[in-house]
């Protein structure tokens, strides 16, 4: 069946020639769009990724009516010698130059290896002198407990700039084989306490692993931020996170999910000024330490 | 007014639900304007005879005519499973929903297709569901299977005239699924496709619509084990669609599947 743009779809005659018969629209209810209209948002995790990306992301953001994003490239390999500093400051450069494209939309995170610890270090200088405003998403090639980790974070505390890293809490007891590099929830928690005044984030709680067991286990761990993004929407999972984490800690991304990011936000059972902490205030309170805050 | 096609009461084995009754529904039901659900048991995923799951269903809707389409969970390997269905549809089941990960059987077992040809015989769609909740966070008790759609193919191939409905994650990505999907009864819910151009699940809604027409789409919310506002924001967004279309995507299409007046 040969394609059709999305123009000569809708105005196709079959589509109107069937839908002739039906009834009219009815109103619904709940005003699911003057929702999304009630908050102001910041996006702490999203991501571009070539071609073009970058204008189809904006207008994913404008239809959830998110005024910035933070986006990285992250080199997903689990194979940390294939993440290389050039691959990664190619990366980069994508990112630097989507916030070149579309200025006031972007916040640029940065994403190194740190296996490659002196390349890394320059890479994060270079990035943040460029305007980026922090670290992200950090992957799986090594494991934040991982003492080639700590120049990495000491720096992110003297920058005063937020870290974004994967979580990679699966299930109980149980780490991917093929990501022994990946941080779970109990590595958040171990570098939380040597590192209490990093401003590190769990990336992710509905990215796919048990959602409950990583909330309980980042309960422990009062200085770590964790974001609501991830493809999983199960019915109560940030009400179970405001529940363990409280609040304060919780940070609104959709990384790339876009109607889920703020569907399961929308449908938890807090009250407007708790929305508005986790869809806005609380990443830019983050931001705001380093003069990167959004007025 | 919408018609959800996808949601549930009953317990699930592995997490705590909340609004999983006919009163918790008729609440999600009175928020979102839905006007009918069409539910089924999910205890029924779990209990050895899913029967007693269909009665318990039966049973706590009763006292509200008119506002649930009652879905029966049959299991085909399962004695007695015909006696069942015949009871099921003397009860005012609908359709069915199937579960062959979790009931222990594969798509090409041939106790499957007779259930099949009985549903048909009875003119009741048949629901699959790739899977209940993302098999990453899975339980340890949890078998950890998912339905493909390469293998849903033959029996969509197979059983032209019966109405499959796939709730959830199954959705063509090859030309071989689509040339057998526009051959078939299919409908497809909302679930999991993606409003916008982009995401990790690849489905685009819009593009959904685009190869396979806005009369194959069903509004649903996997409601509760989804949340509920994600999946009124994915239709909500859909404005490029002529807006009897999506009308349609919202209930009539389900009215018209299920004889719904």
């Amino acid at each position: 069946m040969p394609k059709m743009d999305r123009r000569s779809f809708i105005a196709s005659a079959g589509l109107l020639s069937a839908s002739a018969a039906l009834p009219r629209p009815a109103a619904h209810p709940y005003d699911v769009l003057a929702e999304i209209r009630r908050y102001r948002k910041i996006d702490c995790h999203n991501h571009i990724f070539p071609p073009h990306i970058a204008r189809e992301l904006i207008a994913d953001a404008d239809k959830l009516e998110i005024e910035k994003l933070a986006i990285s490239f992250p080199l997903t390999t689990p194979e940390a010698e294939k993440a290389t500093p050039d691959a990664a400051r190619e990366a980069n450069d994508r990112v630097l130059q989507a916030l070149k494209d579309f200025p006031g939309r972007f916040l640029g995170q940065c994403f190194v290896n740190p296996a490659h610890g002196r390349e890394a270090l320059e890479e994060i200088a270079r990035c943040m002198d460029a305007g980026m405003i922090g670290l992200g998403e950090m992957y799986t090639q090594v494991r934040l407990t991982d003492p080639r980790y700590f120049p990495i974070i000491e720096k992110c505390i003297e920058l005063k700039a937020p870290l974004l890293s994967h979580g990679a809490g699966v299930r109980k007891d149980w780490r991917e084989p093929d990501r022994p590099g990946g941080s779970t929830a109990d590595d958040f928690v171990e570098i939380g306490k040597r590192y209490p005044e990093a401003l590190i984030i769990y990336g992710h709680i509905g990215g796919g692993g048990d959602w409950e067991y990583v909330c309980k286990t980042l309960r422990d761990a009062p200085t770590i931020y964790a974001d609501t993004s991830g493809s999983v929407t199960d019915e109560g999972m940030v009400d179970f996170a405001v529940r363990c984490l409280g609040v304060r800690r919780l940070l609104f991304a959709t990384d790339l999910n876009f109607e889920t990011g703020v569907g399961k936000l929308l449908a938890a059972k807090l009250t407007e000024a708790e929305r508005r902490q986790i869809f806005f205030d609380n990443f830019n309170g983050i931001l705001r330490q380093r003069g990167n805050d959004v007025h | 007014m919408s018609i959800d096609v996808h949601t549930y009461i009953g317990h699930y084995a592995f997490r705590q639900l909340r609004g999983n009754t006919a009163e918790g529904l008729l609440s999600y039901m009175k928020r979102f304007g839905v006007e009918r659900a069409a539910v089924a048991n999910l205890s029924g995923v779990f209990y050895r005879n899913t029967q007693p799951a269909n009665e318990e269903l039966a049973a706590a809707i009763r006292p509200f005519p008119g506002r649930f389409i009652p879905f029966a969970v049959i299991n085909p390997t399962y004695a007695g499973w015909r006696d069942d269905l015949e009871a099921c549809h003397r009860l005012g089941m609908k359709g069915l929903r199937l579960y062959p990960q979790y009931h222990d059987y594969k798509l090409a077992d041939p106790r499957l297709g007779k259930l099949l040809e009985a549903a048909h015989d009875l003119n009741m769609p048949v629901a699959f569901t790739r899977w209940l909740e993302d098999p990453r966070q899975r339980s340890w008790m949890d078998p950890g299977e998912e339905l493909k759609i390469d293998d849903l193919l033959p029996v969509v191939a197979g059983n032209p005239g019966t109405f499959l409905i796939l709730n959830a994650y199954m959705y063509p990505v090859k030309d071989e699924h689509l040339r057998v999907f526009r051959a078939a009864q299919i409908y497809f819910d909302t679930v999991v496709a993606s409003a916008t151009a982009r995401g990790w699940s690849g489905y685009d809604l819009l593009g959904l619509l685009k190869e396979l027409g806005p009369e194959r789409f069903l509004f649903g919310s996997g409601y509760p084990m989804r949340d509920p506002v994600s999946a009124q924001i994915r239709l909500k967004l859909q404005t490029e669609l002529d807006p009897r279309a999506r009308e349609a995507i919202w209930s009539g299409n389900a009215r018209r599947l299920l004889k719904i007046s």
